[in-house]
């Protein structure tokens, strides 16, 4: 009987490839009998293009449809087929067949009646020489493979005859297979379509077959065949439908029971999914993912349909699919095969790091010896005391109680958000988890060569020169600012120094990689923790960087998230519900008065008066005071006019930013001054400037290094000159804790007497009234609970006033009458309020008359309290204890959703982070290709190209050029399967070689 | 062209920036930002007023009256007891216990007035006439104080001196008891760390602490609780008694000291020596500390008019005691100014046939509001007000308003409490002469109700 063919061509939108494709078949050599036309949501031109060509019917719907859908429109619109021999081809807008196409598609059914399909070769629209397509298979799981993505065509694939399946593009199907099966399943889009078509047809014991000589040429549009573009919106849709299909075929193909595994399995798999995907650093994925679960699970592809239709037409069992598909090890030797094509030979990467060559570990090593020197006396310390320390609680699992939003126990005890540095000192607590208080002796004296190492890794992402490199490290370590905080003992402005760099070196590089992006977020959270002032200037930098990044504000646009999640709950109740928006910059920790200082002094990058102890030095020397008033700003002038020449040199971009980093930052010192939100006692103190002016010295230094390396190696003088004067100005500063100036010093962790500590070992909840004369004759009350102050446990919302810890005055009743002669009765108001213990701070010497005054007052008002015993005088002061027993006070214990909600976010938060900022091969490998500064002068500075690769190993490899073991299966009767052993090729080429090289 | 270009806009980026950066620095230097400052607003918290307690000396006391029990402590008859209130309030009155004594003393009252608006005045007499003590002793109930300083006393040959430690609280109290004597301080462990157990009176000998110390200068400060104390002195001069005082505390040592009232009697008793004789009229004078201090006391009469004028040196540490000398009778006021703190009493004498008796003048500390004297009966109580300061005070004594001039001092004899009501700070003292018995004391104020004060709860 006559063969029929009816072709099948589908349309949407575009007409230039339409014009092509209905080119192609009126060129036939053995031309369609008729050509159905399915134009679905066309444009006009498509429509009136399929007018002008006359083709036999044209059908046009106003819907979305898949390509499935189309050709199920168009095929109803013919009439019975005949027999066997009546055939539809299926063609989409873009599938443009060479002329004989047709011809050998049919001529390969004459040579095999039991074929139901038969699939062309499909190649590039524009490059004949291309492979787009050819044959796909799925592996034994059930995931798609197709032979073919992107290939040149040599003619590799010539002699594949039966497949598993074909691409829906150009597929050649029987009208009664069609019939039979039931057509494309209409939930599978332009992915998967012609395979699960294939897989069906030949269930029901037909065959498969390619025809390698017919060419199609496709473009890619996505009605058949996946989508090719490369826009970000195509490849999440990709993605999607490719998931979709996986998931439906797999719900569809199982046997019952394990159908319904599958199904309960699908959004715990697609959570399991995302998280690799988060380690694969394609978070943009995730959504795809999730809402392919969710489409399949709740029925969107009408599952049980489909299987019915599979059961219908299904004659043969599964069993006889088994050869065709990919074993998993071939596939696993198929994407080897791929990785190793993909090496560049000879690539050209980023050098070594030099850091043990090129003197950094040298720098680090003195920094240490340094520090070591500085510190000595408080190597046997188990705990630091003075300044801002507090001990830390003596239990891990206290410091993590002491986190996000719930009972904060400091004071009366409140439920309120905790401040986000108690994060920070739970991360360092656990470090030292047999004794937390002393990860804070060992930030002290491991301080400085951390310093040295961050500002060294940092300045690798401005130089590669180990010159100036270990000149950003020195100047790093020696900042006047961060060795007065040692002395003073400020934690978190320590922490958030040693902290800044490696936020700049991630940060700067954050638009290119999802690992810097995340390891920035994290770091970002973790500075802002400890230094909450400067988060407006750092959320101006992102913003810039934002900008910055263009089309790839993707990886920068995460980058607050882990911060808002770790200050959402104290930005919700000091903020929000308080109002007192100016208190979140209060810093965290003990309350620390900020000494006075001006704008000059803020200027020279000095947190306090006295030009960083230089007028002291001064004084003692007997140098006159002008040589430091006029030394001291030349010296850092100089470091700043080495930055300033850097504007004018090649590489100035890098050099605008760092400046602009340090305008940032002195503009958010001089506000911080003006500031005050911090109680210390009853007055008010402002932010400390120290930490906005390590972000001017981050800009200062990092301005003097691109600037030396802009000059390159003629920077060598100004390096020198700009590291001396660095040193000179840091010099009295750095020897402020050995001669004592400073005010930390080594204790034995306890911050309340003896005598009560042990006493609050039994009963935790026991407090004691602190009262602290003060200057004005004021007297400031405490009660602190259990065994003391610790540092987790203080809280900006108690220390910036926003929470009254004393809502109905009792607290401050009672004390103004326990220091006073009084007729109040005090024993059933201490008993209310559970205080055993009364404990008078001692008053310095050179405190005012009126604090003398207050405290003679309250010492013998409280000794003649018949109902207190005086117990003794201790170093913290003079202690009373009531007559009789009180009870402590239980901590409350309450948990709110606030509780639950905000813990989760952030646990949430830091696990995305840090699984996007795990480093995996792939990472380290395109991290590899990168420069590793930015901005320099020359794009590929610090690149070096490999060394070719020395082949005789892969050559040699015998599995590297055999054909996979299920061809030699499969064949053609009179074509013999491939079969190559490479003999005497390998020494052929390496003579070759070495030739060469001769 | 291109590199020229690049050139060109790297170096007007260059300046740019170079510019913007010198207008934030000038903008810094120049222009004042807003301040922010948070302001605490502490409670002002006014403590609920005390009880008023005065607490009286009690018997006077005599150590060894059984030659077998050298140190035994014996009262001597009950002291006489007046207390008033200015608003008629009532008083209640408790007794401590004196386990030194022994359990069936009679030991001092204590008088408590409950908290409210009105003040409490009150104070004590005992005459006695034994062998070995005879003379009036009159003192008034004071309340109580944690740090004293007694310009009285002499452990010299037959004078006996006993500091009372009376303690009206319910918590135990430790007292130090320092002397110092006309050779400076005397170093005794004795003296320290006496407990004086809540609700006691304990007596200490002098004796014990500063033997044979002729002008001494006992400074009593406890801990643990407020006390009042006493340095009971009694002489004898060979088998005559001469005399018995209950002496109370001086005004705080400092620069400028006023001893009202200082009468010089009518009988002043012959003395033929030129050495040290404590019949005399006297200014006793201590300096705590370090330095010496130059003293001048100014002798004033009743009118104000100098009478008489010390300048002494008085040495680092060490008592003086200088003659008044030139005084007639009479009532009088000493005005002293020193360079440094200083502590001062003066004691005058008066002789009869058989006995004599003397009586202490005790620097007095301004009273500015209304108080309360009532003085217990006894023979020529009269009331001292003086002015010592630079201007003019109206004074309402009782229903008398009288107007003191700066320096004077105004008399009022006493028939009972009388309220007393000054416009200016003025100082007190109530004398009680007789033909052979005299004493006196200063009036105190009550301990001052205490200020409000500014509480901040963190």
């Amino acid at each position: 009987m006559d063969t029929r063919v009816t072709a099948l061509v589908v349309a949407h939108r575009d007409v230039e490839h339409l014009r092509r494709t209905l080119d192609a078949l009126d060129a036939q050599t053995r031309r369609a009998d008729a050509v159905v036309a399915i134009a679905f949501d066309a444009s006009d031109e498509v429509r009136q293009l399929f007018e002008e060509r006359h083709v036999d019917r044209l059908v046009t719907t106003r819907e979305q449809l898949t390509f499935g859908g189309a050709l199920a429109e168009g095929e109803r619109t013919l009439d019975d087929p005949r027999g066997d021999d009546d055939f539809l081809w299926l063609l989409a807008q873009d599938n443009a067949p060479r002329e004989d196409a047709l011809g050998l598609l049919l001529a390969r059914f004459e040579t095999a009646p039991s074929a139901a399909v038969a699939g062309p070769k499909l190649v590039d629209w524009n490059d004949d020489s291309r492979l787009r397509g050819i044959g796909e298979t799925v592996t034994t799981r059930g995931t798609t493979v197709p032979f073919v993505e992107d290939q040149l065509d040599q003619g590799q694939y010539d002699t594949l005859s039966d497949v598993l399946a074909v691409g829906s593009p150009g597929m050649l199907v029987r009208r009664t297979v069609w019939r039979d099966v039931g057509g494309f399943d209409p939930a599978l889009g332009p992915i998967d379509d012609g395979l699960d078509f294939c897989i069906r047809a030949r269930l029901t014991g037909k065959r498969v077959v390619l025809a390698p000589g017919a060419v199609v040429a496709v473009s890619g549009d996505g009605i058949a065949g996946a989508p090719r573009s490369r826009r970000w919106r195509v490849k999440q849709r990709r993605a999607r439908l490719a998931r979709t299909a996986e998931l439906h075929r797999r719900l569809v193909y199982a046997p019952r029971v394990w159908m319904v595994l599958h199904w309960l399995l699908l959004v715990p798999l697609a959570i399991v999914r995302s998280v690799g995907l988060l380690i694969r650093k394609q978070p943009e994925l995730i959504a795809a993912e999730f809402r392919a679960a969710a489409w399949v699970a709740f029925g969107g592809t009408r599952v049980v349909t489909a299987r019915r239709r599979l059961a219908a037409a299904k004659e043969v069992g599964w069993s006889s699919l088994a050869n065709l598909k990919m074993s998993g090890r071939e596939l696993a030797r198929r994407k080897r095969l791929e990785r190793e094509d993909g090496v560049p030979i000879g690539s050209v990467e980023r050098g070594d790091l030099r850091f043990f060559t090129g003197g950094g570990a040298w720098i680090i090593l003195a920094a240490l010896v340094v520090g070591g020197i500085l510190f000595v006396k408080f190597v046997p310390a188990s705990t630091l005391a003075g300044g801002g320390l507090l001990p830390l609680s003596g239990d891990v699992r206290e410091l993590w109680q002491n986190i996000g939003y719930g009972w904060r126990s400091v004071g009366d005890g409140f439920v309120g958000a905790a401040d986000p540095f108690a994060v920070v000192l739970a991360l360092m607590g656990t470090l030292t988890f047999w004794h937390p208080s002393s990860a804070i002796v060992i930030l002290w004296i491991l301080a400085l060569p951390f310093a040295a190492l961050t500002g060294w890794f940092a300045a690798t992402r401005l130089t590669e020169r180990s010159g100036y490199r270990n000149l950003a490290a020195i100047a790093w370590t020696l900042s006047p600012t961060f060795l007065i905080a040692l002395a003073e003992g400020r934690p978190a402005a320590v922490i958030a120094h040693i902290l800044l760099p490696l936020l700049f070196s991630a940060g700067v590089v954050a638009s290119r990689s999802w690992g810097a992006a995340a390891a920035a977020s994290l770091l970002l959270a973790l500075v802002a923790a400890c230094a909450p002032s400067l988060v407006p200037a750092l959320l101006v930098l992102w913003l810039v960087a934002l900008v910055a990044s263009r089309a790839r504000f993707g990886r920068v646009l995460f980058i607050p998230a882990p911060l808002i999640a770790l200050f959402g709950p104290l930005v919700w109740q000091q903020g929000v519900e308080g109002g007192r928006w100016f208190a979140l910059l209060a810093d965290p920790g003990k309350p620390l008065a900020s000494p006075d200082v001006t704008v000059t002094d803020l200027l020279l990058g000095l947190p306090q008066s006295g030009y960083g102890g230089w007028q002291e030095t001064a004084s003692d020397l007997g140098l006159a005071s002008l040589w430091v008033t006029n030394g001291v700003p030349v010296l850092v002038g100089l470091v700043a006019l080495v930055g300033l020449v850097g504007l004018f040199l090649p590489g100035a971009r890098r050099g605008i930013g760092l400046w602009a980093i340090a305008a940032l930052g002195f503009a958010t010192a001089v506000v911080d001054t003006h500031i005050a939100v911090t109680f210390v006692g009853a007055e008010a103190t402002t932010v400390w400037p120290g930490t906005a002016l390590s972000l001017v010295w981050l800009g200062l230094v990092g301005a003097a290094v691109s600037a030396c390396d802009s000059l390159r190696t003629r920077g060598w003088i100004p390096a020198i000159v700009a590291g001396v004067a660095v040193a000179v100005v840091a010099a009295p500063a750095v020897l402020m804790v050995p001669l004592g100036h400073g005010a930390v010093t080594s204790s034995d962790g306890r911050t309340l007497p003896a005598y009560v500590t042990a006493a609050a070992a039994d009963e935790p909840g026991l407090g004691t009234l602190r009262i602290t004369p003060g200057d004005d004759g004021a007297i400031v009350a405490t009660v602190i609970r259990g065994d003391g102050e610790f540092l987790d446990r203080q809280s900006t919302l108690v220390n910036t006033g926003s929470l009254l810890a004393d809502e109905n005055g009792d607290l401050a009743q009672l004390t103004g009458n326990i220091v006073s002669v009084s007729g109040h009765a005090f024993a059933p108001d201490l008993q209310k309020q559970g205080i055993e213990f009364v404990l008078l701070a001692p008053t310095p010497d050179s405190a005012s008359d009126e604090a003398k005054a207050v405290a003679a007052r309250a010492e013998t008002a409280l000794d003649a309290n018949d109902e207190l015993e005086n117990v003794g005088v201790t170093d913290v002061g003079t202690l009373w204890r009531t007559a009789d027993a009180v009870d402590g006070r239980e901590p409350g214990d309450v948990r709110s959703a606030g509780t639950v909600l905000s813990l989760a976010a952030l646990i949430l938060m830091t696990l995305i982070a840090l699984l996007v900022a795990i480093p995996t091969t792939s990472s380290r490998e395109a991290a590899r290709m990168s420069p590793r500064t930015v901005g320099s002068r020359y794009a590929r500075e610090g690149m070096v190209v490999r060394d070719v690769p020395d082949d005789h190993g892969f050559l040699a490899d015998p599995d590297a050029e055999a054909e996979p073991e299920w061809a030699d299966v499969v064949s053609l009767p009179g074509v013999d399967p491939v079969s190559e052993v490479p003999s005497s090729e390998p020494e052929d080429t390496a003579d070759r070689e070495e030739d060469a090289r001769e | 062209m291109n590199r020229q270009m690049r050139f060109g806009i790297r170096m007007a980026a260059g300046g740019v920036t170079v510019v913007g950066l010198a207008a934030v620095v000038s903008a810094a230097l120049l222009v004042e930002p807003p301040s922010y400052r948070a302001i605490a607003d502490p409670v002002s918290v006014t403590p609920e007023a005390a009880d008023q307690v005065r607490v009286c000396p009690g018997s006077l006391l005599e150590v060894g009256q059984d030659a077998s029990a050298a140190t035994a402590l014996t009262e001597l008859g009950t002291a006489t007891i007046a207390s008033s209130t200015s608003d008629g309030e009532s008083i209640e009155d408790t007794s401590l216990t004196a386990p030194d004594v022994g359990p069936d003393a009679s030991g001092p009252t204590v008088l408590t007035l409950p908290a409210g608006t009105g003040t409490m005045g009150a104070s004590q007499i005992q005459s006695v006439g034994t062998d070995t003590i005879a003379g009036l002793a009159a003192a008034e109930c004071q309340e109580s104080s944690s740090d004293m300083w007694f310009v009285a006393g002499s452990t010299d040959v037959g004078r006996t001196s006993l500091v009372m430690l009376n303690n009206p609280t319910g918590v135990d109290a430790t007292v130090d008891i320092e002397v110092a004597g006309e050779n400076g301080a005397v170093d005794s462990q004795t003296g320290l760390d006496v407990l004086v157990e809540a609700g006691t009176q304990k007596a200490v000998s002098l004796a014990g602490i500063a033997p044979n110390t002729v002008t001494p200068v006992v400074h009593v400060t406890s801990t643990g609780t407020d006390i009042q104390a006493w340095v009971q002195q009694s002489s004898i001069r060979g088998l005559v008694p001469a005399g018995v005082e209950v002496a109370g505390r001086s005004a705080a040592p400092s620069e400028n000291v006023t001893i009202p009232g200082v009468q010089v009697y009518k009988g002043q008793p012959e003395i033929d020596t030129q050495e040290y004789d404590d019949r005399r009229p006297s200014l006793r004078l201590y300096a705590p500390g370090d330095t010496a201090t130059h003293v001048t006391a100014t002798v004033r009469d009743e009118a104000g008019d100098e009478v008489s004028t010390i300048v002494v040196d008085v040495a680092a540490g060490a008592v003086g005691e200088y003659p008044l000398a030139d005084v007639k009778p009479g009532r009088y006021s000493i005005q002293i100014e020193a360079s440094g703190p200083v502590v001062a009493a003066a004691r005058t004498s008066v002789a009869a046939d058989k006995s004599g008796d003397f009586a202490w003048f005790a620097a007095a500390d301004t009273l500015d509001a209304p108080f309360v004297v009532d003085a217990a009966s006894g023979p020529g109580r009269t009331l001292v007000v003086h002015n010592p300061g630079t201007d003019a005070a109206t004074v309402t004594i009782g229903d008398d308003e009288v107007t003191i001039d700066p320096g004077a001092s105004k008399t009022h004899q006493l028939k009972g409490p009388v309220t007393v009501t000054p416009d200016a700070p003025v100082t007190a003292a109530v004398n009680y002469t007789g033909s052979s018995a005299v004493s006196a004391y200063v009036v105190t104020a009550p301990k001052p109700a205490s200020e409000p004060i500014d509480v901040t709860v963190r």
